[in-house]
């Protein structure tokens, strides 16, 4: 009782921040953990890339850029990485970063008894992790995978200090230690979560003093923040607070399309639509650019290939334009009228950017040409994915999928190779042995220059095949105020603050 | 006595609650170990967090693990966060209590202010007003109403913080959005009680004695009228944690009640047990404090 008494008159005071140098940023959700090595959740890894550093990190264009590694070899056979790393690194605890330390952690993440999100990126691939010398490490793989690189920049790949393993263990994610810019402060959960620059940052001290965030689920409340200047920084901004917000003149607007391919599975295992033309008929009968541009804007493009640009080995091939002459052909081909198809499209509410309107739109669409739609709305994400992967699936779904690694590989792979058809997460049910062959043979080819082939290749056959009504890479707007510099936003939908200012 | 016996009766209520709890939790569709993983994992890393979470256990030995854990006052680590439930509980609840307790200040301030101005003018334009203000705090969607509120005084206005949690200022605005609600029914009550006492001989007796109509009003009539609104805020109690919900979400308080809606819509199974489990007994309690207000304040109730 008296500690709850203690809490709160803590709570009547509050607590004050000096607001001129401190970063002020809304988040939607709860942060789960600052233990990078546990989840991956998109909120809390963006605020980890302020505390750690990897080995390796994104760049806005997805290429995997040094970061404490300064250089790195790989071994003919394409098993050994062998990474140089740079000199001079100290963890905010004083812990040096060296090749033990980067050994240290990722022998946490690759234990045993770690089955996380964030281990499952390591764990099937990385064999073993050695010093070589103080500054030199080596990872061997169990088999050539090409995308490596690109998984260490991943924020699963974020290096934790060894003296901070030691002393909290499994308590880590309330007492994060990393390279990063800055170091953490304070976390009252569901609260605010406050991180202080850190002076010895081997890139030069961070810009602002402190960055502070706030948790408000409510998106009309973050608006209200923003505008009344109690906030700097907004993510995820619908298009109908954007146009308001745009009037603003103390406000600036950021669209960034992201590497998350959004795309209506068909499910392939079904009459009709086991039919090739049925499929591309349906790709026809949907007038995709008028939805993007209505909802989006001119600038965000239709999906060319199941890769989003910004991923690595995206190729662009073909769009399906709106054509409904060439639908009823295809449809008649197959032997069918619109009128004798019907459709269950299924969709999540508030998941995905604009996703209720974007499936109503389409439905809308499909009517019109003449099928018979049946649309249903998911407002429970949980359940969503429950009934529509493991119970029962529409006809039609709408999903976004981001290859978290921002490779090929990942956007290929998990959801469209024949291993994982009918399963989660290939809901179309497509499995093509040629796209398989290539996929495979792809993730362990040592020259690139082949593996781009590969995936292009495979990029080709998905487009011919349509398994999906192949839509938009989803963009997320973020909303600053006008003083606000240097705000990253790489395609993995992570918002980096490692260079941000005010003015 | 009576306390005791009251008290022996929460036992079997919290037992209920639960396993109700418990077993509804899982009937909802979604897998937590699938939320936890996130839709990029592959079906093996779901299997293995299932398996560390025991969910693939039979219900009932998950039952019987959470009940004897929970008598020795261990809800359980919340799968999300991988913190103690009860620490995060406890965190959580002094804001809503900070709200509720001002939410509530503001029902009773306003609504008898509002009553006993209308029974004291009655029949007039006044009297009117008030039973429209009556009818529309009842009627508004608290969201509604908390979205106007922060439009007026937090962005036109300037005055208040449209949301955020620290100090003074960020509970105003909460606590009228919350408050409002109930000050409707309270007013309405009000009106009717002062106006029964107003008749009743003892008032008349009073007036005829020569005591100002304040004092009257103030000693006897408005001591009478609070027992139906105590009644009233007791049975509304739980409309007022559901309104609490809204509030917290809209605002960015970080309360139980927004803690709660979390962790249903992540599947933390222990967390929401956790959570439900301490508003039952925070509704029980109030119920308990309810009746026992009522004898301090109307010596004629007692309870045998």
């Amino acid at each position: 009782m008296k500690r709850l008494g203690i809490l709160l008159l803590t709570a009547l005071i509050g607590i004050g921040l000096a607001q001129e140098d401190t970063l002020r940023v809304l988040l939607s959700s709860e942060l789960t953990t600052l233990d990078p090595q546990i989840t991956t959740d998109t909120d809390s890894a963006a605020v980890r890339y302020q505390i750690y550093n990897g080995l390796l990190k994104m760049t806005e264009s997805g290429e995997a850029v040094p970061d404490l590694a300064e250089s790195w070899e790989i071994s003919e056979d394409g098993t050994q990485y062998t990474f140089q790393l740079r000199p001079g690194v100290t963890f905010h605890d004083g812990a040096p970063l060296n090749a033990q330390a980067v050994k240290a952690s990722f022998e946490r993440l690759l234990a045993e008894d770690r089955d996380t999100s964030a281990s499952a990126y390591f764990k099937p691939i990385v064999e073993s992790v050695e010093v070589v010398d103080d500054l030199t490490v080596r990872f061997t793989l169990n088999e050539p995978f090409a995308p490596f690189l690109n998984t260490l920049a991943h924020p699963a790949g974020h290096i934790v200090s060894p003296l901070a393993i030691e002393q909290y263990g499994e308590e880590l994610g309330m007492h994060p230690v990393g390279t990063g810019p800055y170091q953490f402060s304070e976390w009252v959960r569901g609260e605010r979560l406050v991180l202080e620059r850190f002076d010895d940052y081997f890139e030069g001290p961070a810009p602002m003093a402190a960055i502070e965030y706030r948790i408000i689920p409510e998106a009309a409340t973050r608006v209200a923040l923003l505008e009344t200047d109690e906030a700097d920084i907004i993510l995820r901004v619908t298009p109908d607070e954007a146009k308001r917000l745009a009037q603003n003149p103390e406000i600036k607007l950021e669209t960034t399309p992201t590497a998350r391919a959004m795309f209506m599975a068909i499910n392939m295992t079904r009459e009709p639509f086991d039919d090739k033309r049925v499929r591309q008929a349906i790709n026809h009968a949907v007038n995709v650019r008028e939805i993007i541009t209505a909802l989006f804007g001119e600038e965000v493009p239709q999906l060319d290939s199941p890769l989003a640009p910004g991923v690595f080995g995206y190729n662009p091939t073909r769009t399906y334009e709106f054509d409904p002459e060439r639908a009823r052909e295809l449809l008649a081909e197959a032997g069918y009228e619109a009128g004798d198809i019907s459709i269950d499209l299924w969709s999540p509410s508030g998941r995905y950017v604009q996703d209720a309107t974007v499936a109503q739109a389409v439905a809308q669409q499909l009517e019109a040409f003449g099928f018979d739609v049946n649309l249903r709305l998911f407002g429970d994400f949980s359940e969503y994915i429950e009934v529509a992967f493991v119970e029962d699936r529409g006809d039609m779904m709408l999903l976004g999928w981001s290859p978290s690694t921002l490779e090929a590989e990942g956007g290929l792979y998990q959801i469209l190779h024949g291993d994982h058809a009918n399963k989660f997460a290939n809901n179309s049910g497509f499995d093509n042995p040629e796209f398989n062959r290539l996929i495979e043979e792809a993730r362990s080819m040592t020259s690139e220059e082949d593996r781009l082939a590969a995936y292009a290749q495979a990029q080709e056959i998905v487009m011919e095949e349509a398994p999906w009504l192949f839509l938009y890479p989803q963009p997320v707007i973020t909303a600053m105020r006008a003083n606000v510099h240097d705000v990253v936003i790489l395609p993995s939908e992570h918002l980096v603050l490692r260079e941000a200012w005010k003015e | 006595m009576y306390l005791a016996r009251r008290l022996l009766e929460i036992i079997p209520v919290l037992f209920a609650v639960t396993f109700i709890v418990f077993v509804s939790v899982r009937l909802i569709p979604g897998d937590p170990a699938r939320t936890i993983a996130g839709l990029e994992a592959s079906a093996e890393t779901v299997r293995a967090i299932r398996e560390d979470l025991g969910l693939d256990q039979p219900l009932l030995s998950q039952y019987v693990v959470f009940l004897k854990n929970a008598i020795g006052g261990d809800l359980g680590e919340s799968y999300y966060y991988g913190t103690e439930v009860v620490d995060e509980v406890l965190r959580r609840f002094p804001a809503t209590l900070l709200l509720a307790i001002s939410g509530l200040a503001v029902s009773v301030l306003v609504g008898m202010f509002v009553g006993t101005l209308s029974a004291v003018n009655k029949g007039s334009l006044m009297d009117r007003g008030t039973l429209i203000f009556a009818i529309g705090g009842i009627s508004m969607p608290s969201f509604w109403l908390a979205l106007i509120l922060i439009i007026i005084f937090a962005v036109k206005l300037q005055w208040l913080p449209a949301g955020g949690y620290g100090t003074w200022q960020h509970l105003v605005l909460p606590a009228i959005t919350l408050g409002l609600f109930g000050a409707g029914t309270i007013a309405r009550l009000t009106r009717s009680s002062v106006l029964e006492v107003l008749r009743q001989d003892y008032v008349r007796t009073a007036r005829s004695k020569g005591l100002p109509g304040q004092v009257i009003l103030l000693k006897h009539a408005l001591k009478n009228a609070l027992i139906p609104v105590i009644t009233v805020l007791g049975l509304q109690l739980g409309a007022f944690l559901s309104r609490a919900v809204v509030t917290e979400t809209v605002f960015g308080w970080p309360g139980i009640a927004r803690l709660t809606v979390t962790a249903v819509l992540d599947r933390d199974f222990p967390l929401i047990q956790g959570t439900v489990l301490w508003l039952a007994i925070v509704f029980i309690a109030a119920n308990l404090l309810v009746d026992l207000v009522y004898s301090l304040i109307d010596p004629r109730i007692r309870y045998a």
